[in-house]
């Protein structure tokens, strides 16, 4: 349960807008309860008065019987529409907090989160979290108050009668969510271990079928195949069957509570305790009452796999990394040398090492290029230096401070860089810019576009800056997103900039252009470029070929 | 294109869904079954009670001369309990057995599609349409099924007893219960439209949730993180006040259905008691009798019952038409009329130290190919005459889009020329013996080293194995993790760089013992030292006892074999041999 824990603290600010919601739910199933009661009572009560000949107040019950009957149905109206919105807000808050914990992981793991499914995953666990919320919290105090309240009112009516109803009621409300709970446990862990195998599975089959068609592996694969989906619908037949007996259980609950109710009403009645009418009140009222727990074994049921959705958000939020001491902060808004000092990295510790023992400077001011052939760890080395990976042996400084003990919004008020990968997002060519530089105005943001050579293609779109650029960019072509993704970076007017292949996806015409544009924004700022080429780079005071940096000789 | 074409000749969803109800048709029937025979328990139980209350209330029996009511009473109970149970297991059954059976044709399906017709369609729709669209089918099949059935045939079961009871009741409850099904079908009409819209705007902001968590190191490095959090929010709280609206509405449909319920229950309980008070002279009224008038009481309610659980399972439809749909993109999509290929090769000798196969080289010839893909302007490949002898190492370069990699595809049995003879060893394309296939980005399947190779030689030992991985020069890599040959791959394994994915895939090719290796762009995306270290166990591989196709775009590796095939527009433009 510690696991829910601070899902359910997170409730907290919605715990008005819940109670509010709980309480309707109390009134709807209290009603509920009450008209079949009621109705019981005043059937027999009519039945003895017709026999008997004795007046009978008829206008009252049956009134209440009305009333009973409008108000189960608008509370639970207003009820369902309450608890969906303090849920949705809880949610809503959650993402947030979600979004706020992952942004401090390390880049390794950042990279293996955006690399996976996890992400899907992990929006999927948030939205499991709504049975935690609506199915169970809710509706289990709901129920266990309306049994606690059934209990004392039926002990008003009917004495012992109602005191042996509300127990048998109360203790099955207590034991069968419990033991749903246990029970559903290995359906839920058999679910979550077969589903990955079979995503997997499947993506094989459709990314790697000319390798399984050549292997000749395609009976194999199915058999594999088959095996996780077997493994999985048996699973959630399990679960099926479990949750059906739940409602075996729970039915029979209720008509144990109504036999209960018969068995000790009956003698009762017989010594004159209690009148007969007041048999049939209690006998359907504790039928009734069964109904208020008709839902919680299957909420429990599932709380399993609640958990362990709980489980993988709080995994993800567990890996961030703690803030750093923070260094000495360098000036802001003045260049600051970049260095590398006896750097050795590895991606793993059984990888090769990608630089060892290499030095790296570039003076305030100056633009240097590092070239190299693709895919040989030039990358890392902007890497390092933003203070994304971390060294194995050395330091990477900015200024006289060491990158990895500045805090982030220290470090990136000084430095920005621009990414191997462009990563634009989902909305207009102005919401991407703003990204950068939130304050810009519109000159300031033509200006940057001006500078990449892109502002007269963003003029001739219809929405111009309010146009829609599509997922990740994809209305641009190739050259156009990096273009864009250089102007954001422009706006930001960092002193010191790191660019990975700026002109990748640019045609050389354009890259000259680009190249122009941005040399006089480039004088006065310190910035290392690398390429793959000399060619395809801004013009640069020095450059350095990187298989002079990788290793230096002993 | 495939979209249209896909809803020309398409099947209708929901039609399909009923037709495959057939794969379990015992199973749906036992969940019919079980649950028409609860409302016989039900009706069994209304009268027990009722009679019970009315020989202790009205005759003044004791609890002692009550007692064989009581304990049919509990064996009722008792029964229905097992019911309640024996439904939830069939309609488990059901969907067990059919998601079972459709993933394994959708499987079947694809894999007969091959992987050129596959690309038609979105990669990651066809793995979701075998995995998720198929779960969206269990409740379908467990739940809405069988309780269609149930809800028009247990309310009028129940009311005919009530009309035997008294007719006034009854005809009240003949009135209100297609009241339910017809209030749910106006607010239902309009719900489902506007859940649809919900449902969208759940993706929507799902979807951009994932946008701005997989620009996160962006939002690092211009410190945004705090306000695109910020943003993240208020997108969902945006969502909520949007769904919230929907919710309103959406609600109403099964308030009005409790309401009919209710008020149902209120009125033939009023009436009921006023006829016992012999306040009514019309109708049965005043002979009706305690007995008689709890036994409506009680089963009236359970008139209702079946319709209130239909319209909780009502969205499983609706779910299950979408699904559908997706799943009928792929099957409605012919597969290629290329015979099936038997899924063993005639076993290969064997070099005895390692256990690596040891093929004999085949011939291959096209024979007047050509091949024209559905919507494209001109073939792909035209009246091609082609002819490789055993042994040779082909280079093919050209244009993209020139054809090179139809060549291979023709090969391997991907796709059938539409006239012509592709052959390979003097039989039909692929050949009795195979073929070996490197992609461009050869596919690590889920799962450790071991598993990747064993897909190509389920028999081989770790002898084996590893020989392939040294001629591919992969031993020292896969012996340098720490699990060795049980490392695990992929998404949540140890990802090999791309030079590395190549050799494993040369490796794999090496095991099959394939005559005929076909290589598209195995080293595009390298830097030169990893391609010269593919280039390298490539060599080790063409030794002459395979014949080798190397499509390429790289100017580097054109002088690699002995041949070099130009080709533009489907035709052979140069041969050259060195």
């Amino acid at each position: 349960m510690r696991d829910l824990w601070p899902f359910l603290r997170d409730l907290r600010p919605e715990a008005w807008r819940l109670g509010l919601g709980t309480l309707l739910l109390i009134i709807s199933l209290a009603a509920g309860i009450g008209l079949l009661g009621l109705a019981g009572w005043f059937i027999a009560a009519t039945a003895v008065a017709g026999i008997t000949g004795a007046a009978l107040d008829i206008y009252r019950p049956s009134a209440g019987i009305r009333f009973f009957a409008l108000a189960r149905t608008i509370s639970r109206y207003f009820e369902r529409l309450v608890h969906h919105d303090a849920v949705l807000r809880a949610l809503a808050r959650l993402r947030g907090w979600l979004f706020r914990v992952l942004t401090p992981i390390p880049l390794e793991r950042l990279e293996r989160v955006q690399r996976s499914d996890l992400l899907n995953r992990m929006t999927a666990d948030v939205e499991a979290l709504d049975n935690l919320y609506l199915r169970v919290v809710g509706p289990s105090i709901a129920g266990l108050v309306t049994l606690v309240g059934t209990v004392v009112v039926l002990s008003l009516f009917a004495g012992p009668a109602g005191a042996a109803v509300g127990g048998v009621l109360l203790v099955g409300g207590l034991l069968l969510p419990l033991l749903a709970w246990r029970l559903g446990f290995p359906h839920g862990e058999a679910i979550d271990h077969h589903l990955p195998r079979l995503r997997g599975a499947g993506v094989d089959a459709v990314q790697g079928l000319a390798e399984l068609r050549a292997c000749r592996a395609v009976g194999r694969h199915e058999e594999r195949l088959m095996a996780a989906a077997e493994g999985l619908a048996a699973a959630r037949a399990r679960a099926a069957r479990l949750t059906g007996a739940g409602e075996a259980a729970v039915g029979l609950l209720g008509h144990a509570a109504l036999w209960v109710a018969l068995a000790v009403a009956i003698p009762l009645y017989q010594q004159g305790a209690i009148s007969g009418p007041v048999v049939a009140l209690l006998a359907l009222a504790a039928l009734a009452a069964g109904e208020a727990l008709t839902t919680l074994p299957g909420a429990w049921q599932h709380l399993g796999r609640t958990r362990a959705a709980a489980r993988r958000l709080l995994e993800v939020a567990e890996q961030a990394e703690p803030a750093p001491e923070p260094d000495i902060l360098p000036q802001p808004d003045v260049p600051q040398a970049l260095a590398l000092r006896g750097v050795t990295f590895r991606h793993g510790p059984h990888a090769e090492p990608i630089l060892e023992r290499t030095d790296l400077h570039v003076a305030a001011g100056e633009t240097v290029l590092v070239h190299g052939p693709s895919g040989c760890g030039k990358s890392t080395l902007l890497d390092l230096l933003a203070g994304f990976r971390a060294p194995e042996t050395g330091t990477a400084t900015l200024g006289a401070a060491d990158v990895r003990r500045l805090p982030e919004m220290e470090r990136f008020a000084r430095l920005s860089y621009l990414t191997q990968r462009t990563e634009l997002f989902a909305d207009t060519v102005a919401g991407n810019l703003l990204i950068a530089a939130p304050e810009a105005d519109e000159a300031a943001m033509w200006a940057a576009l001006e500078r990449v050579g892109l502002a007269e293609r963003v003029r001739q779109s219809p929405g111009q800056l309010r146009e829609w650029i599509g997922e990740a960019g994809s209305r641009l072509s190739g050259g156009e997103a990096r273009r864009l993704a250089l102007a954001r970076l422009v706006l930001a007017d960092a002193p010191v900039v790191l660019l990975d292949e700026p002109f990748r996806g640019l045609d050389d015409a354009t890259a000259a252009a680009v190249a122009a544009g941005l040399e006089p924004w480039l004088t006065g700022r310190t910035a290392l470029v690398i390429s793959h080429a000399p060619e395809a780079a801004p013009r640069h005071d020095r450059r350095i070929a990187f298989a002079e940096l990788i290793r230096r000789p002993d | 294109m495939t979209e249209a074409s896909s809803a020309a000749g398409g099947r209708k969803p929901a039609r399909w869904l009923l037709e495959q109800a057939g794969l379990a048709r015992n199973a749906v029937a036992a969940a019919i079954a079980a649950g028409l025979l609860d409302a016989v328990l039900v009706t069994g139980q209304a009268a027990l009670v009722a009679w019970v209350i009315h020989a202790a209330v009205i005759d003044g029996r004791s609890l002692d001369a009550l007692m064989p009511a009581m304990a049919a009473l509990g064996a009722v109970f008792l029964g229905r309990a097992l019911l309640t149970w024996a439904r939830s297991a069939a309609g488990a059954r059901a969907a067990y057995r059919i998601t079972l059976a459709v993933r394994q044709r959708l499987y079947r399906h694809l894999t007969a599609l091959g992987p050129v017709r596959l690309q038609r369609h979105h990669s990651g729709a066809v793995a979701s349409s075998l995995v998720e669209q198929v779960e969206a089918l269990e409740s379908y099949y467990a739940n809405y099924l069988p309780q269609m059935v149930l809800a028009v045939a247990v309310p009028l079961g129940l009311i005919s007893v009530v009309l035997t009871l008294d007719l006034l009741a009854g005809l009240l409850l003949l009135i209100a219960a297609p009241l339910v099904p017809l209030f749910m079908a106006l607010v239902g009409i309009g719900a489902e439209r506007l859940s649809q819209r919900q449902q969208q705007s759940m993706a929507r902001i799902s979807a951009h949730f994932l946008d701005r968590l997989r620009g996160l190191v962006t939002l690092r490095i211009f410190r945004a993180t705090e306000a695109a959090g910020d943003a993240v929010a208020q997108a969902a709280d945006e969502y909520r006040r949007r769904s919230l609206s929907v919710l309103r509405v959406a609600f109403l449909s099964s308030s009005a259905l409790e309401l009919i319920a209710a008020i149902s229950i209120a009125v033939v309980a009023i009436y009921v008691g006023f006829s016992l008070l012999g306040f009514l002279d019309y109708g049965p009224g005043p002979e009706l009798g305690l007995f008689a008038g709890l036994f409506i009481l009680l089963l009236a309610p359970e008139v209702f019952f079946p319709l209130r659980r239909l319209a909780q399972h009502y969205h499983d439809r609706a779910t299950a038409v979408g699904a559908a749909e997706e799943i009928l993109k792929v099957l409605d999509d012919p597969p290629p009329a290329s015979a099936p290929e038997p899924d063993s090769a005639p076993a290969p000798d064997r070099d005895a130290q390692t256990g690596l196969p040891v093929p004999a080289p085949v011939a291959v010839r096209y024979a007047g190919v050509s091949l024209r893909f559905p919507g494209a302007e001109s073939p792909a490949l035209a009246e091609l005459e082609l002819s490789i002898a055993a042994g040779e190492r082909v280079v093919i370069s050209g244009p993209s889009g020139a054809g090179k990699s139809t060549l291979l595809h023709l090969l391997a049995g991907f796709v059938p020329p539409d006239s012509g003879r592709v052959e390979v060893g003097g039989e039909p394309a692929p050949g009795s013996g195979g073929v070996a296939w490197v992609g461009q980005r050869p596919w690590l399947f889920h799962g450790t080293v071991r598993e990747n190779l064993l897909l190509a030689d389920p028999d081989a030992d770790e002898n084996r194995l590893y020989a392939a991985l040294r001629e591919a020069d992969l031993a020292d890599v896969v012996e340098g993790l720490p699990e060795g040959l049980d490392a695990p791959l992929g998404e949540d394994g140890y990802g090999l760089s791309g030079g590395q994915a190549s050799r494993l895939a040369l490796a794999r090719a090496l095991l099959t013992g394939a005559p005929l290796l076909l290589l598209d762009e195995p080293t595009a995306g390298l830097d030169p030292d990893s391609r010269a270290r593919v280039l390298a166990a490539l060599g080790r591989l063409a030794d002459g006892r395979r014949t080798v196709l190397l499509v390429a775009h790289d100017r580097e590796i054109h002088d690699w074999g002995d041949r070099h095939l130009i080709i533009e527009a489907g035709r052979c433009l140069e041969d050259r041999r060195a």
